[in-house]
């Protein structure tokens, strides 16, 4: 009897499982990436000139090694400013084209310089998770801060490629870099 | 129709796994699409890292109580959890005193033991010692609880002789949301906590709370009657947290405290019959504090920082009603030198300014008085080998108004053969400074009729410091990602330990500095994690003293030294998740008896016994955000004796508690 009585206890602990206790069931760092990424395409201002016409998708790319899984592929139901979205993954820079916000990965930044290189002035919004990405070229860089993820803009950069960013966006920013004074 | 147990068991695996799969209910990547940037910018993300491992790289014996032990511990108070830690003492004296050591030297009065609250000193400099009654931190809201056996006091400063303990809260940008938490037990007679933390804006955030806590009282071991030891403690407060850039952060906190404790005092009087007449009375708390800490870190190994703090706190008790205000500046700078250096120094800047209302018991002369005490200090760690060898050598410098310059040097080495391997072994000195009370105090201890010829122990405006040379290696290996050992040996070299000189036996006491002595011992930390649902922890300490005394008229602390540790004490947990939202906390204690634990166990001739303790809680989380908590301390026996007071408190038996406790966080 008390086993049968324990067994029950034990199904309905079960049963009720909805554990907050531990944390396996939180969001991916790259799914929250991902959701900023669409975040950010909505705050930014690329040239006519960077789209064929006015029905063409922004594209997003992702150059490196693709850590979003399939994180990104539930942008391509949404839509910014009328465009429908692209994903795009390219594995060298030579493969990159028609491309307007480009995520770094870190597997490929050794190669950061030349890739930026080529990519400036070009509008292009580069987008990289790792160290100094800011500092040395790239226009957005995640950053982790108090365990939340957070991002600071070069807008110097952004500048010299034809992006406009939102005051918005700017104003959400842990650091800005590149603002004229 | 009847089940077998077979079907029984084949129904409850059927849907103990039907529940496992229908488990996770993930927040689809498409949900997460709609949340606009600042949503985005608050959701925490936590790396589980769930292993079984020490502290490596650190030369000394450091031990860490992280949030998760100290929720599973089922502790109430600050104390409880420090059961946990090999080395440490800890014994109840009733329902609100407790003697806290590191390393022996224990008593109502511990003196060797700095503690610390987020960067702010509880130590009280009038007695050198903690009060722990008033130290009452929001449990759910420390994110971990450092403490250092051994001299810290090269980079903690003077009083850290043979440890330190720095409680650690979380920065409220982690406790953000509320927290309602009530409990209630036969000896609990309230745990009520309310929290609430917020952000203000993109760069800051803030936490608010209020907190209570009620006891009630034990009983007497003489006859068993109430000791009348009930107490309440309500405290508040609040933390913000901000940054400026990527480079600066700053913190601002505040606590605002009163307690009432009844107590018992055993007290001489001016009248007859003089004698320890048994005086019935509420003892009041007061305190407030504010700190604030500016930190600018360019990177890992480059930072500064300044820290200042202002605390005020204030005691009435019977024998004696004291006030401390204290203001201290803390300046540190981190950086490197070349590959191989990297360097803290600091500054630090201690005003204290005291008020003592004076009783025939005890009393302070002057009543007020004003000290300043400067520091300094310069720690070099230095990479011999790279990734292999390790040596840091630092120094601290004080000068307070009571023994003028102190230095307390270390000198400390690591040795890291391979990954999973460190040695590490230490030589440092370190210093109690005095205390008010050593210098400026008299405490009465016997009133002789018919004259009456009053017998009182006098401080000493020469007493000096005490000192310590202490020895100590320590190996930590990690042979598999589940399992750890640790363990310090530690050699203890005293000189100038308090004692009492006397004349004659009708003369004046004086506190004096005549006795040495040494200490040796171990601690052992072993952790095992045999499965995923199932973590496991065994500490261990011994620790052997013997003191000797110059002493040659007057009463020597010499037995009550060497007979206030355990010379054994082991400590036993195991964490099992038996579901996700189902954890069973188990911690089994031994305490070797103390054959001596003050003056007054001796003239009353109270051995305290060795005990067995086993505390045991269970947590259900019913659903997300709420936790039910159900606990028990002290299970084995319906109560049991940890220590005799040295004074002023009658010896009290710490009885078995059960309480349950609900928390919800929304």
């Amino acid at each position: 009897m008390l086993r049968r009585i324990f067994y029950i206890l034990l199904i309905i602990s079960v049963l009720n499982c909805n554990p907050p206790l531990s944390a396996a069931h939180d969001p991916s760092e790259y799914n929250i990436k991902a959701a900023y990424l669409y975040n950010f395409a909505k705050f930014i201002h690329w040239p006519d000139s960077a789209f064929n016409s006015a029905k063409a998708p922004l594209v997003i790319g992702v150059l490196g090694t693709n850590y979003f899984n399939g994180s990104l592929q539930p942008l391509t139901a949404k839509k910014v400013r009328n465009r429908v979205i692209e994903i795009k993954y390219f594995k060298s820079l030579a493969e990159i084209q028609g491309c307007h916000l480009l995520y770094i990965s870190k597997s490929v930044k050794q190669n950061h310089n030349l890739i930026l290189k080529k990519l400036s002035t070009q509008p292009i919004l580069t987008v990289g998770g790792y160290k100094d990405f800011v500092k040395i070229g790239g226009i957005i860089q995640f950053i982790t801060r108090r365990d939340r993820l957070r991002f600071s803009i070069n807008l110097a950069v952004a500048n010299q490629n034809n992006i406009h960013i939102d005051a918005q966006l700017l104003s959400l920013a842990a650091e800005v870099v590149g603002d004229k004074e | 129709m009847a089940f077998s147990k077979k079907d029984i068991l084949t129904i409850f695996l059927v849907l103990l796994a039907l529940a496992l799969t229908s488990l996770p209910v993930r927040a689809t990547e498409g949900d997460m699409l709609d949340l606009d940037l600042s949503s985005l910018m608050q959701i925490q993300i936590t790396s589980a890292g769930r292993k079984a491992q020490n502290l490596t790289d650190v030369p000394a014996a450091v031990y860490v109580i992280d949030q998760t032990s100290l929720m599973n511990s089922g502790a109430t108070s600050i104390p409880e959890a420090l059961r946990m830690v090999p080395g440490l003492h800890v014994a109840r004296i009733s329902s609100s005193k407790w003697a806290i050591t590191s390393r022996g030297f224990n008593g109502t009065f511990a003196n060797k033991l700095l503690v610390q609250i987020d960067g702010r000193s509880v130590y009280t400099p009038s007695y050198s010692g903690v009060y722990w009654d008033v130290q009452n931190v929001v449990l759910e809201d420390v994110e971990r609880i450092e403490v250092i056996r051994g001299p810290g006091a090269t980079l903690w400063g003077s009083n850290a002789v043979n440890g330190i303990i720095n409680i650690i809260t979380k920065q409220s940008s982690a406790t953000q949301g509320g927290l309602i938490s009530a409990g209630v037990g036969n000896h609990e007679k309230l745990l009520a906590t309310a929290r609430y933390g917020t952000q203000f804006n993109k760069n800051t955030y803030a936490r608010f709370y209020v907190n209570r806590h009620d006891q009630k009282a034990y009983e007497l071991l003489a006859d068993k009657t109430d000791a009348y030891d009930d107490w309440d403690m309500s405290n508040g407060g609040f933390r913000l947290d901000g940054d400026h850039n990527l480079t600066n952060s700053w913190t601002l906190q505040g606590d605002l405290y009163h307690g009432q404790n009844n107590q018992i005092d055993t007290l001489w009087v001016e009248t007859p019959p003089y004698a320890n007449s048994q005086i019935k009375n509420t003892a009041s708390t007061y305190g407030h504090n504010l700190l604030a800490r500016w930190t600018h870190k360019s990177s890992e190994k480059c930072s500064k920082s300044i820290q200042i703090y202002y605390d005020f706190t204030t005691r009435d008790e019977s024998y004696l009603e004291q006030t401390n205000h204290t203001l201290d500046i803390d300046l540190q700078h981190r950086f490197q030198l070349g590959v191989s250096h990297d360097i803290v120094w600091g500054l630090g800047y201690r005003f204290n300014k005291d008020d003592f209302t004076n009783t025939y018991q005890v009393s302070v002369t002057p009543e007020k008085t004003t000290t300043d005490t400067i520091s300094a200090f310069l720690q070099d760690e230095i990479t011999l080998l790279p990734n292999k060898v390790w040596l840091s050598l630092g120094t601290k410098f004080e000068h307070n108004e009571y023994t003028g310059y102190e230095a307390q040097p270390n000198i400390r080495i690591l040795f890291k053969p391979q990954e999973n391997h460190s040695l590490w072994a230490s030589i440092s000195r370190a210093v109690r400074t005095p205390s008010r009370m050593e210098s400026n105090g008299r405490i009465t201890t016997a009133v002789i009729p018919p004259t009456p010829n009053r017998i009182s122990i006098f401080g000493d405006s020469n007493f000096d410091s005490e000192e310590l040379t202490a020895y100590e290696v320590g190996y930590r290996h990690n042979p598999f990602p589940n399992f750890s050992l640790d363990l310090a040996l530690f050699y203890n070299d005293y000189s100038k330990l308090q004692s009492y000189s006397q004349e004659s036996l009708i003369a004046p006491i004086f506190f004096s500095n005549t006795m040495e002595g040494e200490t040796y011992g171990l601690e052992l930390i072993v952790k095992w994690l045999p499965a995923t649902w199932l973590e496991t922890e065994l500490g261990y300490s011994y620790i052997n003293l013997s003191m000797d005394d110059d002493l040659t008229t007057g009463f020597s602390p010499v037995t009550t030294v060497e007979g206030s540790s355990p010379s054994n004490q082991i400590s036993c947990r195991a964490q099992i998740e038996l579901f996700e939202n189902l954890h069973l906390n188990l911690w089994g204690r031994y305490t070797d008896k103390l054959t001596a634990s003050s003056v007054a166990a001796v003239q009353n001739n109270i051995i305290v016994s060795d005990y067995f303790s086993f505390d045991a809680n269970i947590k259900w989380v019913p659903i997300k955000g709420i936790e039910l908590t159900i606990a028990g301390q002290n299970l084995l026996d319906s109560k049991h004796l940890e220590f005799v007071s040295e004074q002023f408190t009658l010896p009290t038996e710490i009885e078995r508690s059960i309480y349950a406790k609900l928390n919800w966080k929304f």
